[in-house]
């Protein structure tokens, strides 16, 4: 029995080491024509490894690598993917990509591995069912830090998403950052400044649909790419090597719409889109990246729940509105002499607008049951009288891609003149690394808000030295009108570092300050907004240097395509400083796309020290 | 087929309970007629990050990813959308007749083109069957369907 075993045991040896030698024959062999044909160095082997510039790989889990070194060394990783993957059969259905890739580039190497069923694999890519891809882009939200410049995803279609629609049944694929229990400070931070992990996951697309468009309400545009069905299958494959692969999440430049323009350099050999985004990559300008290398097929607009929501409004007289209204918040206004009054086309349309309404209202409300048998009422008079039912969507509008690039340069000529002193004739240089203010044109951007992050300007004045003008960090507003319907606070912040003309100097000093209040609509375009404000102010030629200030602004604001307009009058009152007033009118006229000419008009007033300022500007977006 | 589905649903439901209780912030199936987002805590800490809090990955077997995995129900072998998630607009879609969600329900189950508009009459007809009280949650709402698909000549070969 032991002679047996003996001679068993030595036959399984025998037979695994001539098995071990043949194969390391083979895998030495294979080896060296990698390494003659220059494998490593080829696109596609370094986009599958996400090498950066310097030739080290973004991806930040050593689980992905085959080879220890594998992170900066694509040669060594190579030469271990052979090894292992003829060593390891199963480890194909890891790396589904990898595996093809070499089959295809490496002579002889599809002979020597024995091809697996990946039940796991093949499992997920039936579930996907994909014959096409779509880049997902949700407009910027001010709301919430992380979205300000908004958000992309991929979605994957079925062929019969093409002809029949269903989308929402489709899967979409996200690359986000993995937060673990607990809340508190650090999750803003770690969110925007790294520290995170970042993972691809993947959903149902109803379930970002729901996020988008109800919860959020997010205007989504989904922006059909040409893939052929072989990319189709690569940037899958790739996507599963993937799964559970840890790279670090930055908020600024490896987020998620770069991790995505990866994928699309994986599944389209040759294409770079990329390189442009070493510093941030704002996911708009990923979108127009993907546009540059025409990978953009056709785009499709999905308004969101409250943009329809506005839309129907819109339909109606302000009289319907107000019933609209009311019937939202009382069931028997239904019953009313008005409302019965209308014709059944209106009161179809009063229900809609109404449910709609509420069901906006009640959002990111937990269930309440008054709640939900108002809405079922509702929606059984949509159902009475939907004979009547013309289901309209606002029409799609400029696409965010066709507004004006996200940096800027602005040359500026003007004059600055203080009591006492001559008047001074200037001229200035600033640069802003993002986004759009009020005054920018106003194409394909959202209205009423602002998000600039980034700037600098450099002043000279005639007859003195080059001077820093400005630093500033971050400014954030958000001027959206109050109406029967909505009733959204209007806030603003800003950080920066700025001249302030202090008893006769101009001093550099540092601030933050910021406002809340409302905006109301005066006429047509036109909106009227004030903010109790306040101010923390760093300023060296104040007797306290750091200084405490309340005050309050007011002005008008009108942003048309044609030509953007503001006007703000401000008062603060420090409580050892002046007390500081200001008044500036600002007005843009859009050249072109990317082109803009801005005039402005600032005067100042400290106790009672005047500076006036005036000035003409050109400004290029890039 | 209708005890099947139904049995697929709770099935589903109970897999969904391994992650997260039923009617958790993401998990879906289960829930009443406008049940409403409260996930106040999930909403504060993605926003930070478009962060995720399930499993980040590619959920491959029920069970392993919770309710993310769960959210669909095999029908057919094909996928189907979780109503509980959209009862909003699948609501207002068959009370006004049309609309995204009912359609896409009509294909994810199974629904061939010709017969789509009689699958949108015929539930837009039965509005007051299928949403009998604020209170029906989403696998009474699918029950709902199927009876009314079986009633009709049409559609029954769909539920069969």
């Amino acid at each position: 029995m032991l002679f047996f075993l003996r001679n068993y045991l030595f036959v399984i040896f025998l037979f695994c080491f001539s098995s071990l030698v043949f194969s390391n024959d083979k895998i030495t062999t294979l080896q060296n024509l990698a390494n003659s044909l220059n494998l490593s160095q080829a696109h596609a082997w370094r986009r599958l490894l996400h090498l950066d510039e310097s030739g080290k790989s973004y991806v930040d889990d050593k689980n992905y690598f085959l080879s220890p070194e594998g992170k900066s060394q694509p040669e060594q990783e190579l030469l271990a993917s052979i090894a292992e993957l003829i060593n390891n059969p199963e480890l194909q259905c890891r790396y589904p990509w990898r595996s093809r890739w070499l089959s295809e580039n490496l002579p002889g190497f599809s002979d020597v591995f024995e091809r697996q069923d990946c039940e796991e694999y093949d499992s997920w890519r039936g579930r996907l069912n994909a014959n096409s891809v779509t880049l997902v882009l949700a407009a910027s939200y001010l709301n919430s830090p992380s979205s300000m410049y908004g958000h992309t995803f991929l979605r994957f279609d079925a062929k019969s998403v093409d002809d029949q629609g269903g989308a929402l049944g489709s899967y979409a694929v996200n690359f986000a950052a993995f937060i673990e229990g607990g809340a508190g400070f650090s999750y803003a931070y770690k969110g925007l400044f790294g520290g995170y992990p970042g993972y691809f996951s993947d959903g149902p697309y109803y379930k970002k649909v729901k996020e988008y468009s109800r919860l959020d309400n997010r205007d989504v545009w989904e922006y059909r790419l040409n893939l052929s069905t072989d990319e189709t299958d690569i940037l899958l494959a790739h996507l599963w090597e993937l799964n559970k692969i840890k790279f670090d999440y930055y908020f600024f430049d490896e987020n998620c719409s770069f991790r995505l323009l990866e994928l699309l350099e994986v599944a389209r050999d040759g294409t770079t889109l990329t390189e442009d985004f070493d510093v941030y990559a704002i996911p708009l300008d990923t979108v127009r990246a993907t546009e540059r290398a025409g990978l953009i097929e056709r785009v499709v607009y999905r308004p969101s729940n409250r943009r329809k929501l506005e839309f129907n409004i819109a339909l109606l007289t302000k009289d319907e509105q107000k019933l609209a209204w009311r019937l939202a918040l009382e069931k028997d206004v239904w019953d009313s002499e008005e409302l019965q009054g209308l014709s059944e086309k209106k009161r179809y349309k009063v229900a809609e607008v109404s449910y709609q309404y509420l069901r906006y209202l009640n959002n990111r409300r937990s269930r309440n049951q008054k709640i939900a048998n108002h809405s079922l009422f509702l929606l059984r008079k949509m159902q009475e009288y939907s004979e009547y039912a013309q289901q309209e969507l606002p029409s799609t509008p400029a696409r965010p891609e066709q507004g004006h690039d996200t940096r800027a340069l602005t040359f500026t000529a003007g004059v600055e003149g203080a009591a006492g002193i001559d008047a001074a004739e200037f001229v200035d240089l600033a640069f802003r690394s993002a986004y759009h203010g009020f005054l920018d044109n106003i194409l394909a951007y959202p209205h009423s808000t602002e998000l600039i992050m980034g700037g600098v300007t450099l002043r000279y004045k005639k007859d003195q030295h080059l001077q820093l003008q400005n630093l500033s960090i971050v400014e954030i507003a958000s001027l959206n009108a109050r109406s029967r319907f909505f009733k959204p606070l209007s806030w603003r912040v800003r950080g920066d570092v700025e001249r302030q003309w202090t008893y006769g100097d101009d001093e550099l000093v540092a601030k933050f300050d910021g406002g809340v209040g409302w905006t109301m609509p005066v006429f047509a375009d036109l909106l009227a907004y004030a903010l109790a404000q306040a101010r923390i102010e760093y300023n060296p030629g104040f007797e306290q240097e750091l200084d405490l200030a309340l005050g309050a602004s007011t002005g008008l604001l009108l942003q048309h395509v044609s030509g953007s307009f503001m006007l703000e009058a401000q008062q603060y009152r420090f409580t050892d400083g002046p007390d500081r007033r200001q008044l500036q009118i600002s007005y843009q006229l859009p050249l072109a796309k990317n082109h803009g000419l801005r005039v402005q008009y600032t005067r100042l007033l400290n106790d009672d020290d005047a500076v006036t300022e005036s000035s003409l500007s050109y400004r290029f977006y890039y | 087929m209708k005890r099947t589905i139904i049995a697929l649903a709770f099935t589903a439901a109970s897999v969904s309970s391994f992650a997260e209780a039923p009617g958790g912030a993401n998990c879906g199936w289960g829930n009443m007629l406008f049940q409403g987002q409260s996930g106040v805590l999930y909403h504060t800490l993605a926003s930070f990050t478009n962060g995720t809090t399930g499993n980040a990955t590619f959920g491959m077997t029920s069970g392993t990813n919770g309710c993310s995995s769960a959210g669909t129900l095999s029908y057919g072998g094909k996928g189907m959308i979780d109503l509980s998630a959209l009862m909003d607009e699948f609501s207002e879609d068959v009370a006004r007749g049309d609309g995204e969600v009912i359609s896409a329900l009509a294909i994810s189950m199974g629904v061939e083109a010709q017969d789509r508009a009689a699958f949108k009459a015929e539930l837009h007809e039965n509005f007051d069957a299928i949403f009998p009280t604020a209170d029906v949650t989403a696998e009474d709402v699918m029950a709902s369907i199927v009876d009314v698909m079986a009633q009709d000549d049409a559609l029954a070969k769909y539920v069969s």
